[in-house]
């Protein structure tokens, strides 16, 4: 607690406080704007941490990654149109409600339960880090080999479209760290005789292309704005009795809690993100109220569920990150590339050797949602008609932020080219029906996989250790069971659709 | 031939090479495991996969065809896209020989030109846009955060 206290302290040095504000506004202004989701906003944020000091860099990126948890909900409210998809379930009730004439009371629930849920789940996230790296302290190779084949068996499995696909994706990603130096040896390989890959491709311009190219690629597709909607009236009244809103959250505990919950949990496994845990904490808030039918009515139980579970996400994805070096969310992945470039390995020695940087982390994401309460409010002010901005203006300078932060990484240009082939093949498999996330998670645990990996076997021959070893074995044991589960719901929802459309066939005939 | 066995063959076909090439490392001969052993182990994996999604989008064509619903949404405007690749692709490609302020400014107004709406007045906002994007961005970087931009003929 003295720890927390001190970097706490640490972080009100005048720098660390502008860096950190910093990344809350460009969280808030990237959230709000339709198009560019937090993932974008954190990419961009990236080549400025380059120079800064590790504690700061990370600070600035907590902040864009709770201010931009948040920002998503004020286009959600006034425009109908989720800034980011973690705020899509908040655009159901607080754009009815804006629309009844209380865009304030609207805005200001969802600001508050983000505030209010990012803070709830801050205590597990200080207390999970901490032991869950602790007790990692006791995995042999064995374990973390299973630990990253279950992580990926979860993500391929989560996968919308097809299993198959989601799998094809988690080996390529596992294919792509094959080239280059191998880990034990730095024998290099797959080379092809290009001196750029004897180290093999570079991780970030690989994130930087699959999901910042392929994004703005994709919205290029609409030939309209990216921002279209109701048009904004700059008079809007915005002001509201702030007790009374806090009042009015607190008077639904179990909707606060539940939903909280629910956004730690997703944000714990891997690469799911708050897009899903916004919609299954409003999901759940739906079933348990005892007036469902009021729900997409402009109602506050929405808003408070949806926003206090994509905040709490946060906490969760860092959880992950920081006790096992495996990113909760695509945010987090360039969190975990960030603190490579700063010279720290990730996994479960960074909250035992870094302690200063981890608890630093810790207080940075306690100090931030208050923050975004002071940030936000300035922003709704005196900075929303920005959030209005035509596609042909934006593309062109986010596409430029992206160049820069995949050269900067060791400038050279081949780290360009890297981003530029990675976001064709990115956008490639979008059109295609191939999910991002299993391939950036394979790029992530490629290296770890197959370190652990050789080190077993070389360590001892024997195989049926990855069985026999209780925790390799259990978590071998839930990467089946998931696999398994996948492949039986993706039937039985293949039967159902056959069946549906039979009965259509039979009704027309 | 269906989208999803062509990816498949082409996958094949991949994995075939960097097999191949994965056996041209020498591996040491004291570990018992070689550099190429984790690669291949990938490859075989992949190639695994790539036969289930063949096999999978062949059995797809063999059964009845969904119900196709209406679309909902405008179809997709492929030329912005195509045309974006094109401009970024130059840009990427223009960042050695001019260097970084000159292909920024060009690829700024390019990109958002051609995506955008034709009149002087945009032209005019585009070019505005250019040279502050370049400008921002090459002052923030260079002479703030030290991060020195691809250089080139004409800076």
């Amino acid at each position: 607690m003295e720890l927390l206290f001190g970097t706490c302290l640490a972080l009100f040095e005048p720098k660390m406080l502008l860096s950190l504000c910093a990344g809350i506004l460009a969280g808030i202004v990237g959230g709000a704007v339709p198009g560019i989701t937090i993932t974008m906003t954190i990419i961009l944020a990236l080549p400025f941490t380059f120079g800064m000091p590790s504690l700061q860099g990370l600070a600035t990126m907590i902040g864009v990654y709770i201010g931009g948890s948040a920002g998503g909900l004020i286009s959600a409210c006034l425009f109908g149109i989720p800034g980011t998809p973690s705020a899509i379930a908040t655009t159901f009730d607080g754009f009815p409600m804006a629309r009844k004439g209380q865009p304030g009371r609207a805005v200001w629930l969802g600001i508050w339960a983000s505030c209010i849920g990012g803070l709830l789940a801050g205590i597990p996230l200080i207390v999970g880090a901490t032991q869950l790296a602790y007790l990692a302290l006791n995995f042999g190779p064995w374990e973390y080999f299973s630990l990253f084949i279950l992580t990926l068996s979860i993500v391929a499995s989560l996968s919308e479209q097809s299993l198959v696909k989601g799998l094809i994706a988690s080996a390529f990603g596992l294919l792509v760290t094959s080239f280059g130096a191998d880990p034990l040896m730095a024998i290099p390989r797959l080379t092809f005789g290009w001196d750029f890959l004897r180290t093999g491709f570079p991780f970030l311009p690989i994130l930087i292309g699959v999901f910042g190219l392929s994004q703005i690629m994709s919205d290029m597709e609409k030939s309209g704005i990216v921002s279209d909607g109701p048009v904004f009236d700059r008079d809007v009244d915005m002001k509201v009795s702030h007790l009374a809103v806090i009042r009015e959250i607190f008077a639904q505990p179990v909707n606060l809690i539940r939903s909280t919950l629910v956004g730690l949990w997703i944000g714990i496994l891997p690469a799911v993100g708050g897009s899903a845990a916004n919609i299954l904490a409003y999901d759940q808030a739906k079933k348990g109220s005892r007036h469902p039918e009021k729900f997409g009515t402009g109602i506050p139980e929405g808003i408070i569920a949806s926003e206090s579970s994509n905040n709490a996400n946060v906490g969760g994805s860092l959880i992950t990150m920081m006790a096992f070096g495996i990113p909760g969310d695509a945010v987090t992945a360039v969190m975990l590339g960030a603190l490579i470039i700063h010279g720290i390995q990730p996994g479960p020695m960074f909250v035992v050797t870094n302690t200063q940087i981890a608890y630093g982390m810790f207080a940075a994401y306690f100090l931030a949602h208050p923050l975004m309460i002071i940030l936000e409010g300035a922003f709704l002010r005196f900075a929303l008609p920005a959030v209005r901005l035509p596609q042909h203006i934006l593309a062109p300078i986010v596409l430029v932020l992206c160049v820069i932060g995949s050269f900067a990484l060791n400038n050279i240009i081949e780290n360009v080219w890297t981003f530029f082939i990675f976001g064709v093949l990115g956008y490639g498999m979008v059109k295609t029906g191939f999910p991002l996330a299993p391939l950036i998670l394979g790029v992530i645990l490629g290296d770890m996989i197959e370190t652990n990996f050789i080190r077993a076997i070389m360590t001892d021959s024997d195989w049926t250790l990855f069985i026999t070893r209780p925790w390799s074995g259990v978590m071998l044991a839930l990467a089946v069971l998931s696999f398994g589960y996948s492949l039986r719901q993706r039937r039985r929802a293949a039967k159902r659709a056959v069946a549906a459309a039979e009965s259509e066939a039979d009704i027309e005939f | 031939m269906h989208r999803d066995t062509g990816i498949g063959i082409g996958l094949l076909a991949l994995c075939a090479l960097l097999y191949w090439q994965a056996g041209l490392v020498s591996a040491p001969p004291f570990v018992p495991i070689g550099p190429a052993f984790y690669p291949r182990v990938v490859l075989l994996l992949l190639a695994g996969l790539a036969l289930w999604l063949i096999v999978e989008d062949l059995l797809r064509q063999r059964s009845p065809a969904p119900v196709k619903a209406k679309p909902t949404q405008p179809a997709p405007n492929y030329r912005r896209v195509l045309l974006g690749f094109i401009v970024f692709f130059g840009y990427v490609a223009g960042l050695s020989f001019v260097g970084y302020p000159a292909a920024t400014f060009l690829f700024v107004l390019g990109l958002g030109w051609s995506i955008g709406p034709h009149s002087v007045r945009e032209l005019l906002k585009l070019t505005v846009i250019a040279v502050g994007t370049t400008l921002a961005t090459y002052l923030i970087f260079e002479k703030y955060l030290y991060v020195f931009l691809p250089r080139g003929l004409l800076f």
